[in-house]
């Protein structure tokens, strides 16, 4: 289980942090398992998950803790 | 190692069981509020309350409880800190206290010795193991015929100066020494005959005699062996169990405590150092030291003190243990409270519990003290 950094200029999202939260699965794949806004989980149901889902931010922390940080530079 | 274009995400099922699981928790966190506040024991008067509450702006809360959500209504044990003062000193100094009740004297039925208000709040556990130990000390008292005899003498009207019992039989002890195995004809008389009289001066002169051979002799000689050799025979101790006196109950307690979130990690803190200051002694300066504070102990339901259990009388806390890993490895969140830890109290009653006590009207219906 790991999580990203804090992100809080995230496009459409600005003045909120957010965290990206990772585990591996059964094969050991790095994946998404949840986000949290503010320190609160938040509901995958709703839209503003799938959006971070899809964002920039959610890109760079899965490479960074799949790759380390060397690789984004 | 390849920067991906895409993430990998959870299976939808995955994501929506760590957000339940997630969400949860912390809802659980937040709904684990402290107890009012205010909630005092129903003994305290208005003005306690208002001292009691009071003090609660001020560095030490008045209530502590765990779990921090403890349902007072449900059963629990109420400790109650309360300041040492011996009767007629203080505010009661003005009383003038006599028997059970006084500066001397504080062990009666009915007694107290603490201050007229609580000083320092109260503290809800949740009910420990109950348990009572009621009896008094009863203890064997032996008396040879000899010492019986001198004990009758100096009990006796007849006998106005009970030390002149004593001397007489030092002075028949030393006719009879002096008169050796002649006394032994003499009285030996008497041996065959059923006469209790004559039983008993024979068993007199016999039981003097291995006296004074154990004085004269010493050594491992006793007058009970030199009789077992002699005759088969030892001094009758007439034993007895006799009452010895009150005993001062002891009370254990134990609780697991297990923090479920930071602010019931910090109330577990605040009511294990409450109860360390409480029990520990008060400097006054280099000559002399303060009675540490008293608790008074209740098994309460709400306000409504429990008929199904037993009742304390004012308790001294002896002993604090705490055990903060009692699965033998130190366990601990983020900001280091130990996740689960064992609370030990020993407490023992300043008084003894007399009949009085256990025959007061407002016990009636309940197990008593």
């Amino acid at each position: 289980m790991s999580k990203s950094k804090k992100y809080d200029a995230i496009s459409g999202f600005e003045g909120t942090s957010y965290v990206f939260d990772f585990n591996n699965d059964d094969a050991g794949k790095l994946q998404l398992i949840g986000i949290w806004k503010d320190d609160v989980i938040l509901n995958p149901d709703l839209d503003e998950w799938t959006t971070l889902k899809d964002s920039d931010e959610a890109l760079s922390a899965f490479n960074i803790l799949k790759n380390g940080t060397s690789v984004e530079a | 190692m390849a920067w991906d274009n895409s993430i990998n995400v959870a299976s939808s099922l995955s994501v929506k069981d760590y957000f339940s699981d997630k969400a949860a928790s912390l809802t659980n966190s937040l709904n684990l509020k402290p107890i009012i506040p205010n909630f005092i024991s129903p003994f305290i008067s208005n003005a306690e309350r208002d001292f009691a509450q009071n003090s609660f702006t001020g560095r030490e809360v008045s209530v502590l409880a765990y779990p921090i959500d403890i349902d007072p209504e449900q059963d629990h044990l109420e400790i109650d800190e309360m300041e040492y003062r011996r009767p007629g000193t203080g505010k009661q100094g003005e009383n003038v206290l006599t028997g059970a009740n006084s500066q001397q004297n504080a062990g009666g039925p009915g007694a107290s010795t603490a201050a007229d208000y609580a000083i320092g709040g109260s503290i809800i556990l949740p009910m420990p193991k109950v348990t009572d130990t009621n009896g008094a000390e009863w203890g064997k008292s032996e008396l040879t015929g000899d010492e019986m005899n001198r004990s009758n003498r100096a009990s006796s009207w007849k006998h106005t100066d009970a030390f002149q019992g004593g001397r007489d039989n030092e002075q028949d002890a030393e006719n009879i020494s002096r008169e050796g195995g002649r006394g032994q004809q003499t009285r030996g008389r008497g041996a065959g005959n059923t006469d209790n009289q004559t039983n008993f001066w024979w068993s007199r002169d016999l039981m003097l005699r291995a006296k004074s051979v154990q004085k004269n002799i010493g050594g491992n000689v006793t007058a009970d062996s030199f009789l077992a050799r002699e005759r088969g025979q030892i001094l009758n101790p007439n034993a007895e169990l006799l009452f010895q006196g009150p005993i001062l109950r002891s009370f254990s307690f134990s609780w697991l405590m297990v923090a479920r979130s930071q602010r019931e990690g910090r109330e577990i803190r605040r009511i294990i150092r409450k109860l360390k200051k409480g029990a520990a002694p008060k400097w006054n300066n280099t000559a002399l030291l303060e009675t540490p504070s008293i608790w008074q102990l209740t098994y309460k339901s709400g306000k409504k003190t429990l008929k199904t259990a037993n009742r304390f009388k004012q308790c001294a806390l002896t002993s604090i243990t705490v055990d903060y890993a009692p699965d033998g490895i130190w366990t601990a969140y983020d900001d280091s409270q130990p996740v689960a830890l064992r609370m030990g109290l020993g407490f023992k009653e300043l008084r003894a519990v007399y009949e009085t006590d256990q025959q007061d009207a407002s016990l009636n219906d309940s197990v008593g003290f």
